[in-house]
């Protein structure tokens, strides 16, 4: 043994534990499908987070459209009732008398 | 004979089994490769069908306002309302169910049962069913009968201003006026949804959905002012109907921008209900939509061409026989009126006299004693470089007329009815916009009717007015020619429009109608016109009232005159506009 090669090995762990733990090949079977299954269910719980999550979107969209047409509703009865019409047939302007005379101040 | 061996039979019957298998594994082959690759998009499209949904998403159309003062009111909204439908076939009781959705509705039962038996798995059978009536409708629970939500153009003023509005069709697009021109800008862009569903038709979010936002139409704002619209539209009833005549129309522009403040016709409608007009030219906008023979109202403008030349004064004169050859031909004043030597120009648009006119057009050549082709091509370029004639205003309304003005080239006579209105057409805003020139001291200014739009994002782009000439005649002539209108107004023609203390100026006009089978004009028909404006020194408004074929004898003095006057003493209110003396 050369020099060198002695060196090298001079700070070498030489300590090894041994795994108490075997896996056949049932078992490595078993671990890996309950791996995939934990991934499903990961993946399916997310899944349908973001789907009840659409659902509500759906609800407050619904929610949202029913507003705003309740507002255009509001809007055309406003318009409707200060329509011009409305004004010259309410009992107030009926009861207005025409001007004969007017005097402007110079 | 040896008896046959087993073995040989059951062979052969394998081989027609095989047989068969195979034609029935190639006939099997072929029809899937048939669903599969020939038929395969017809069957994708299916499934697809099953489990997305590709929609378009309507934009909510544009907002049309007018103004009330400077105060924006709503002429055009969208509402949301109902559609009533039914499935006939699903329909036991015919008689029953329309019964019931008679008293829900107020509508006659027998309309309803008219529906049904047309049959059929889809019938409408009333829309713009608003939320109350819909309620009741709901409450009875009918089967085969159902509602649907639906976005419907509502008016909310109802007939007014209908002629420059225009409508909205059932297929979202807008016909005639303001819907009908600006229907691109106010109709918006519709957006998309393409989502998958679930199996009530929900859609689900995933990342594959595409979703393209609407983008709502621009809004916009009228200059109309819907006081003097609403008091325009009631004084063209009454003239309409006083003088018994078909119809009738009036504008009203603020001659120093072009604004339209009014554009009133008679016979109106409601465009909430466009599709119970029987009549489609109540849909068309009789101030831009109809040209006509204006008649003596056009001596204005020829008188202009005289003054703006420095061939006449108001106080040149002329002899007037009453009658004057033209080729072939006697152009004669109406009923015979001669006023004599030393006529005078202020006496010849005082009295409309038609051998006045002429003699202005003959000045305007080389031969005072005929008509000339450097006369009529004078004329010519008057009407139309300066006072616009002959070309559309760009006014934004849809089927705009342009009118027609022949040109040099033809012959001396029609040149000579040119110069009182006849053989020439305009349409009243080409006519009221001309005179607002006038009334500016030579200004032409465009007509418009948008005063601004709104945009989605809320900023707003003013309309800009715009001068289209600014030397239209000089301010001498228009200041000449103002004064020998206010004399028509005083002492002439339009002596019912003279109000104590105002200063009016305008023009009567009487004038035939073309026989539109033949040659020749109509016989005891006419249409009456007078176009004004007021204070004349410093003019606020211009109106032009156009009555046609009145039934009452008489000339414009006697049918539009009276409603210029009326509405003309309201607007001095209106205006505030204090008398000069």
């Amino acid at each position: 043994m050369t020099t060198a090669t002695m060196t090298m090995r001079r700070n070498q762990n030489l300590y090894r534990s041994k795994s108490e733990l075997k896996l056949g090949p049932i078992s490595s079977g078993f671990v890996i499908i309950a791996i995939v299954a934990i991934l499903a269910l990961l993946y399916l719980n997310a899944i349908t987070k973001t789907s009840v999550f659409g659902y509500q979107l759906t609800q407050l969209q619904t929610q949202h459209i029913q507003a705003i047409s309740a507002n255009q509703e509001l809007e055309v009865e406003a318009a409707r009732l200060t329509s011009i019409e409305q004004i010259q047939n309410s009992k107030a302007v009926q009861g207005l008398v025409p001007t004969t005379q007017v005097t402007y101040a110079k | 004979m040896s008896p046959r061996a087993p073995d040989t039979l059951s062979v052969r019957r394998l081989r027609w089994l095989y047989l068969a298998l195979g034609i029935a594994g190639v006939v099997i082959g072929l029809r899937l490769a048939y669903l599969q690759v020939v038929q395969h998009s017809l069957y994708v499209g299916l499934a697809t069908g099953e489990h997305q949904r590709k929609n378009e998403v309507p934009a909510n159309r544009g907002q049309i306002y007018l103004l009330d003062g400077s105060t924006k009111v709503p002429l055009a909204l969208d509402e949301s309302l109902k559609l009533l439908y039914a499935d006939p076939s699903l329909i036991k009781d015919k008689a029953a169910t329309a019964q019931k959705l008679a008293a829900a509705t107020g509508d006659p039962a027998a309309t309803y049962l008219g529906d049904f038996d047309k049959g059929g798995e889809y019938q409408v059978l009333k829309g713009r069913v608003d939320t109350a009536m819909a309620s009741r409708v709901q409450a009875l629970n009918l089967y085969g009968v159902g509602l649907v939500s639906q976005d419907y153009r509502t008016y909310p003023e109802g007939s007014l201003a209908s002629q420059v509005l225009g409508f909205v069709n059932d297929g979202g697009d807008g016909q005639y006026g303001i819907e009908g021109y600006l229907n691109k800008e106010l109709k918006g862009t519709p957006g998309l949804l393409n989502a998958k569903i679930d199996t009530n038709g929900i859609p689900i979010a995933t990342a594959d959905n595409v979703s393209r936002a609407p983008v709502d139409g621009t809004s916009v704002v009228l200059t109309l002012d819907r006081n003097i619209q609403a008091e325009a539209e009631k004084f063209i009833q009454q003239g309409v109907t006083n003088v018994n005549a078909e119809s009738g129309s009036i504008v009203v522009l603020d001659p120093n921008t072009g604004a339209v403040k009014a554009m009133a016709n008679y016979p109106s409608f409601d465009p909430n209900n466009y599709n119970q007009v029987t009549n489609y030219n109540t849909f068309q906008n009789g101030v831009v939509s109809d040209d006509f023979e204006p008649g003596s109202v056009f001596k204005v403008f020829t008188m202009a061409t005289g003054l703006d030349t420095g061939k006449i004064t108001p106080i040149s004169t002329y002899t007037d026989n009453g009658c004057d050859q033209v080729d072939s031909y006697q152009v004669c004043n109406a009923e015979n009126h001669k006023e004599g030597p030393n006529t005078s120009m202020t006496v010849v648009l005082r009295d409309s006299l038609n051998t006045g006119a002429m003699y202005v057009l003959r000045l305007l050549g080389t031969d005072p004693n005929a008509v000339t082709k450097l006369a009529k091509q004078t004329y010519y370029t008057y009407l139309t470089q300066h006072f616009g004639f002959g070309k559309l205003t760009g006014i934004e309304q849809s089927n705009e007329a342009a009118g027609v003005v022949n040109p040099p080239t033809s012959s001396d006579v029609n040149y000579a009815n040119m110069t009182f209105g006849q053989g020439i057409s305009a349409t009243m805003l080409q006519v009221a916009s001309a005179v607002g020139s006038i009334a500016t001291g030579g200004k032409l200014y465009q007509p418009y009717l948008i005063e601004r739009r709104i945009n989605v994002n809320g900023s707003e782009r003013v309309t800009q007015s715009r001068v289209t000439n600014a030397h239209v005649i000089s301010p001498t002539a228009a200041a000449a020619l103002t004064g020998m209108m206010e004399v028509t107004v005083q002492h002439g023609s339009g002596y019912l429009a003279y109000t104590p203390g105002y200063q009016i100026a305008g023009k009567t006009g009487t004038a035939q109608i073309p026989n539109p089978t033949g040659p020749g004009y109509l016989p005891d028909q006419n249409i009456g016109t007078f176009v004004g404006f007021a204070p004349a020194s410093a003019p606020k408004f211009v109106v032009m009232v156009r009555i046609n074929k009145p039934k009452t004898q008489g000339f414009a003095e006697t049918t539009t005159v009276p409603v210029f006057a009326n509405l003309t003493r309201w607007l001095l209110q209106y205006y505030a506009v204090p008398p000069s003396s």
